[in-house]
């Protein structure tokens, strides 16, 4: 048998909150032994062949972070192009200075230009926000250059603006772009249906195989830079379910990443039409291929709104300032039927619900189900919980519903929606904390990766200080406690994925993924938490430092 | 460009059967059909020639061609394919005039026609549903025609009461009645307005007892502002008009008269044998409502000189 190894560390934060701090934790093989101190640790000790770690003697462990949703496909296209950014990122290869005004965006953007050797090769950046940057259109990229096709990636995904060089490069004539409705031609503007032809050139040049992969290798270094050792793909097969799984298996199920994905596929797909009970044997099927790192299990997710990044969330009363609409991912009716047939084949069904209108479909759905076929632990999860009433938290928690949060829509959104959509007590409560911990609702948070970076302490940062990107707090009364916010981090996360008796915590008999940090979370001012350095993580009992 | 028509509406308002209709009539033309759920479309089994993956191929020429989750790869590989016809089956969700778009800007195609189809029985119940009474709204809103289907599942009293409800509404869309989940292909689609592309005569009996086709023929050009102002005037029952009209002030060239419900297009087109020399203009629309006489009125005014000449026939 495995020698124990007993790592001490200045502190251990278990997330068990009947054991909650502890000095030692003694691990054999993948698993934890015990947790305590090398005194309480004597039974176990004495019994096996055991050493001493002490290299975490200055550091503090946490269990390894989770994050229950994010998307690795979409990421590894996005890691791909260059970050013009108005905030700092960490990217493991990079630390990416904010960029602010006009000048410095198009400075920036030559700076990256002049930097590549192949004078055809198209130059993709993302980050570009007119309320930092100003407009960059045609003419202004065109000045950068006339020869190299760049295109420039609105921060929120939902626009991009190319030069005149990039319009060739996609192959469009310039009749082509005048007449679409939904192009710009002369400031290069593609949005809505307008995106979709600029797709048609951009999907097929970034998801080639040897570009994807290399966006899947830096989604793997920032997965591990953001201290997890659990992700949630909360919807493979956004591009193509075959392909990203190759590359998944390829990129990840390597022996050398330190850590798992739980594979969450489409109840019916992206489209959201209508399927049979055919789908559920084959999701069920999906299991068989499931590896080291790679599991898939009785989890699927549905759609009922559009989302708030895009604009196209359905609005309760009273709606929206410019009298805008939404738009349903699935018809009502088939979102119900094909929750009827996953429901009764005993799963766990993820809703991706964005705002009022959109969370009372989910709600009155489950409601339904619940009474037809009355299930008790089924975990119906709400994912994002952008805009919501109280009296919807208090249903949820009625009906047994669980929250996974988007705390970035306070961060990101919450300054656009109360100016331009919803005003100030709506946008205010966006992406709800404490309100669900009162009542009792298992609360996680995640990233929606790459809608907000993939940074567990960033996320439990925003839900515990709720300050909007412009700096205002943003309904402090809905603010997590630095406890909660951690526990939404770990052990929660773990309980909306069903491997809670796997991870999340620190106790014995579970799997020995740690994080490792350099400060106290639970010591240093909570407006810090996002800036805690990461050591490193432990997964599966393995050490794995950054940039190690 | 190869034409482009939408046929949208909500769930169970009769989409699917209508493009199982047109898949299968004897209409001559190759059309290539994208649907959103290949399941539901049900394809009699001796038409289909070929079937791989997400396309069908028909014996008549025909295609139809599941979207997925990809919409422009679909278009793009159905418009290599050159069919006579594009038709877009949106989803039940969709608003029509998002789907419109595509029309208006994708390669290689152009916008001819939205028909959004209506469920009679359910119409009036769904646009006062909460989750989607907003959006069959906008869907009503986007049609160039509205296809009531089900109409012989109400009572005559509620026929008159949903026509009332439909033509009080703010934007307005002529509506007529189908049956079966077929209208004419004329009416849906851009056939061409030559003679020789002169389909076969449409033999299906509910066509003939609900359309009327009028053909409206004059050797003399039209006063062109005259005319213009005349079709913005026109009754909404005229739901599709084609044809070749010149105007007096340039009698040399042909224009192509394309009208899709209150959407309309004049273009100046090449010489070809087959142009009048005045104005040819097809007008289709409901049997009980198209008022043909008016129509002549309207013509017999956009002449540019003379007395009219108008033959019916």
């Amino acid at each position: 048998m495995q020698e124990i190894i007993v790592y001490t560390a200045r502190a251990i934060h278990t997330m068990n909150p009947s054991f909650p701090v502890a000095r030692a934790v003694a691990v054999r093989g993948d698993r934890i032994i015990e947790v305590g101190d090398p005194e309480s640790l004597r039974p176990w000790l004495d019994a096996h062949p055991h050493r001493f770690d002490d290299r975490f003697r200055n550091h503090v462990l946490m269990p390894g972070f989770i994050d229950p949703h994010l998307h690795p496909s979409m990421a590894a296209l996005l890691l791909q192009m260059d970050f013009i950014t108005a905030m700092d990122w960490r990217l493991p290869w990079q630390n990416v200075a904010a960029v602010r005004g006009q000048n410095a965006f198009l400075d920036r953007l030559s700076e990256i230009e002049s930097a590549l050797s192949d004078p055809d090769e198209p130059l993709f950046t993302w980050g570009h926000h007119p309320i930092w940057h100003g407009n960059i259109e045609r003419e202004t990229i065109n000045s950068v250059s006339r020869s190299r096709p760049i295109i420039v990636w609105h921060r929120g995904f939902h626009s991009l603006f190319v030069n005149d060089a990039a319009l060739s490069w996609m192959g469009l004539e310039r009749a082509d772009i005048e007449r679409h409705p939904q192009i710009d031609a002369e400031t290069g503007k593609f949005f809505e249906t307008g995106l979709a032809l600029a797709f048609r050139s951009i999907n097929p040049y970034l998801l080639a195989p040897e570009r994807f992969a290399d966006g899947m290798e830096r989604l793997r270094q920032c997965v591990h830079h953001g201290g997890h050792t659990t992700i949630g793909d909360m919807a493979i097969g956004i591009f193509d379910f075959e392909m990203e799984w190759a590359q998944q298996l390829e990129s990840l199920e390597r022996d050398d990443t330190p850590f798992r994905v739980a594979l969450t596929p489409f109840a019916s797909s992206m489209a959201g039409g209508d399927v049979g009970p055919e789908r559920v044997d084959e999701i069920r099927a999906y299991q068989a291929r499931n590896t080291h790192r790679l599991k898939f299990a009785n989890h699927v997710k549905m759609f009922a709104d559009g989302g708030l990044f895009s604009g196209l969330s359905q609005f309760g009363e009273p709606g929206r300032i410019d009298g805008g609409h939404g738009e349903w991912m699935m018809a009502p009716e088939i979102f119900e039927k094909v929750a009827r047939l996953f429901w009764d084949a005993g799963f766990q069904i993820h809703v991706h619900c964005s705002a009022e209108l959109g969370l009372d479909l989910a709600l009155d759905t489950l409601e339904k189900l619940q009474w037809e076929r009355p299930r008790f632990n089924h975990r119906f999860t709400i994912e994002h919980l952008g805009l919501s009433t109280l009296e919807q938290v208090r249903r949820m928690a009625d009906l047994g519903a669980l929250a996974s949060v988007n705390p970035n829509y306070i961060f990101e959104l919450g300054y656009a929606y109360w100016q331009n959509l919803v005003g100030f007590e709506r946008a205010s409560q966006m992406a709800r904390g404490a309100s669900l911990i009162r009542h009792n609702i298992p609360t996680t948070l995640h990233s929606d990766f790459t809608m907000a970076p993939a940074q567990p302490l960033n996320s439990a940062w925003i839900a515990a200080n709720r300050l909007s990107e412009q700096g205002s707090v943003l309904c402090p009364e809905e603010r997590l406690t630095r406890d909660d916010a951690l526990r939404a981090i770990t052990i929660e996360a773990a309980y909306i994925l069903g491997m809670e008796n796997e991870i999340g915590s620190i106790r014995a008999g579970k799997k020995a993924d740690f994080t490792v940090l350099e400060q106290d979370p639970y010591e240093i001012p909570v407006a810090d938490l996002k800036d805690i350095p990461i050591w490193g993580t432990v997964f599966e009992g393995r050490i794995f430092p950054l940039g190690g | 460009m190869i034409p482009l028509t939408i046929i949208g509406g909500y769930l169970g308002a009769g989409k699917t059967t209508l493009i199982n209709n047109l898949l299968s009539a004897p209409h001559g033309r190759r059309l290539a059909v994208l649907v959103n759920d290949f399941g539901a479309v049900n394809i009699d089994r001796d038409l289909i020639a070929h079937h791989d993956g997400d396309t069908i191929a028909l014996s008549n020429g025909c295609i139809c061609c599941s979207i997925a989750d990809a919409f422009g790869a679909a278009l793009d590989k159905v418009i290599a394919l050159k069919p006579d016809n594009i038709v877009i089956e949106a989803s039940g969700v969709a608003d029509p005039a998002k789907i419109a778009y595509y029309g208006q800007g994708w390669p290689g195609v152009r916008l001819d026609a939205v028909a959004v189809m209506v469920d009679a029985t359910s119409i009036r119940r769904r646009a006062g549903d909460k989750y989607v009474g907003e959006l069959v709204q906008r869907q009503l809103d986007a049609g160039d025609m509205l296809l009531l289907s089900k109409t012989d599942l109400i009572s005559r009293d509620e026929q008159r009461t949903l026509r009332g409800w439909l033509a009080a509404r703010t934007v307005k869309s002529p509506a007529v009645d189908i049956r079966h989940g077929s209208a004419p292909v004329d009416l849906l689609l851009e056939t061409g307005n030559r003679r020789s592309e002169a389909a076969p005569p449409d033999a299906t009996p509910d066509h003939g007892r609900f359309f009327t086709s009028v053909l409206f023929e004059d050797h003399r050009p039209l006063d062109r502002a005259v005319f213009i102002d005349e079709l913005e005037n026109w009754p909404d029952a005229v739901l599709r008009a084609k044809g070749f009209v010149r105007f007096s002030d340039d009698a040399n060239r042909a224009y192509s008269l394309q009208r899709v419900g209150a959407r309309c297009s004049l273009e100046a087109v090449p010489r070809s044998d087959d142009q009048p020399a005045g104005a040819r203009i097809v007008i289709i629309g409901p049997r009980d409502r198209l008022d043909t006489e008016a129509l002549s009125e309207s013509l017999r005014r956009s002449v540019a000189v003379g007395t009219s000449a108008l033959v019916r026939r």
